[in-house]
């Protein structure tokens, strides 16, 4: 009755979850986006405008940004950490990308109108449902749009990167995307985790080499899939950690 | 039925790392044994590939033991 232990692929109740076989759209997102998306583009600009007059903003390697669709995965100590991304993004793939947050943040209704007008945006459940979350990020994808995710589902304190949650390698392993590592230095000055009034500080986004998705997808042969998703997540915390060192 | 309970424990026991008699039946895999969501998700793919019980979505949320996952695998053995 057990499969043999070379037969460890357990990728198609995985797939069948995350509704792989499911034809492109935007899942989640729907929900509240209507109306916000005639006011999002102005508060979005303002936003962007703010922290390019407020802090000192810098991008390097944005170079080596793929066409969409990817994702991004940086290190998150601070608010200002997807703005900062934003900033650093071409034009034309600004509008292009969604954020995933976390779901705790949808209990208050005031942060949660702010996130859906700054940016279209995905809810996560990290303790019950991520796979809904997961399912409605490759459907994004699917689309041609990029996310954005902080694989350590929580703004860290004092700069260090923490645990990364294996989400980030489960959606890049099944969506075969490649992901932009991204380090995103000094917002943990700018605007720390438990403070509310932004400090005039340098940050300064670090963009890697996109990593190929679909090397680890082949792996899914051999191996059980979610030791490849952790092991794909492990190689995104590790290509961002080497950015930390420049 | 009494083989497949001992399977399934063995099962579980590899997906998450622990030695298959340390899992109390009756312990909250997520709260007490630090398994994530998404090695949940692991267990019921595993039983999905070894043997063939698939587990529906809308059930995923609700199983937190040993205990439970064992009374679902029965209920859809039972079903066949």
């Amino acid at each position: 009755m057990q499969g043999s232990p070379l037969d460890q692929d357990t990728s198609s109740y995985w797939r069948k979850l995350l509704k792989m076989d499911a034809p492109a759209g935007s899942g989640l997102i729907n929900k509240t986006d209507s109306f916000l998306k005639i006011l999002r583009p102005s508060f979005s600009s303002f936003i962007l405008w703010f922290s390019q007059r407020y802090f000192s903003l810098g991008c390097e390697g944005r170079g080596q940004l793929p066409p969409p669709p990817y994702i991004i995965a940086s290190n998150h100590s601070s608010i200002f950490d997807f703005p900062a991304i934003l900033f650093c993004l071409p034009p034309e793939h600004q509008g292009k990308i969604v954020a995933m947050y976390k779901g705790f943040y949808d209990k208050n209704p005031v942060t949660r109108f702010f996130i859906k007008l700054f940016v279209k945006s995905i809810p996560v459940d990290l303790e019950k449902k991520p796979w809904e979350a997961l399912s409605s990020a490759a459907m994004i994808l699917k689309s041609g749009n990029s996310i954005y995710i902080a694989p350590e589902g929580t703004r860290s304190k004092g700069g260090e990167v923490l645990p990364f949650k294996v989400g980030v390698g489960t959606l890049a392993v099944e969506t075969k995307c490649p992901v932009v590592p991204v380090f995103i230095k000094g917002a943990d000055k700018a605007l720390p985790r438990g403070s509310f009034f932004p400090k005039r500080a340098s940050i300064k986004v670090f963009f890697g080499k996109p990593i190929d998705s679909s090397i680890f997808f082949d792996k899914k042969k051999d191996a059980a899939a979610y030791d490849v998703y952790k092991e794909m997540t492990e190689t995104i915390r590790q290509k961002i950690l080497e950015l930390s060192a420049l | 039925m009494e083989n497949i309970e001992h399977q399934i424990r063995e099962s579980v026991a590899k997906v998450i790392k622990v030695p298959a008699e340390k899992i109390d039946p009756n312990a909250d895999l997520f709260k007490e044994l630090g398994v994530d969501s998404l090695l949940g998700v692991e267990i019921f793919a595993t039983l999905d590939k070894q043997f063939h019980i698939d587990i529906p979505e809308n059930r995923l949320e609700k199983i937190k033991t040993l205990n439970d996952i064992i009374a679902v695998a029965k209920e859809k053995i039972n079903a066949r």
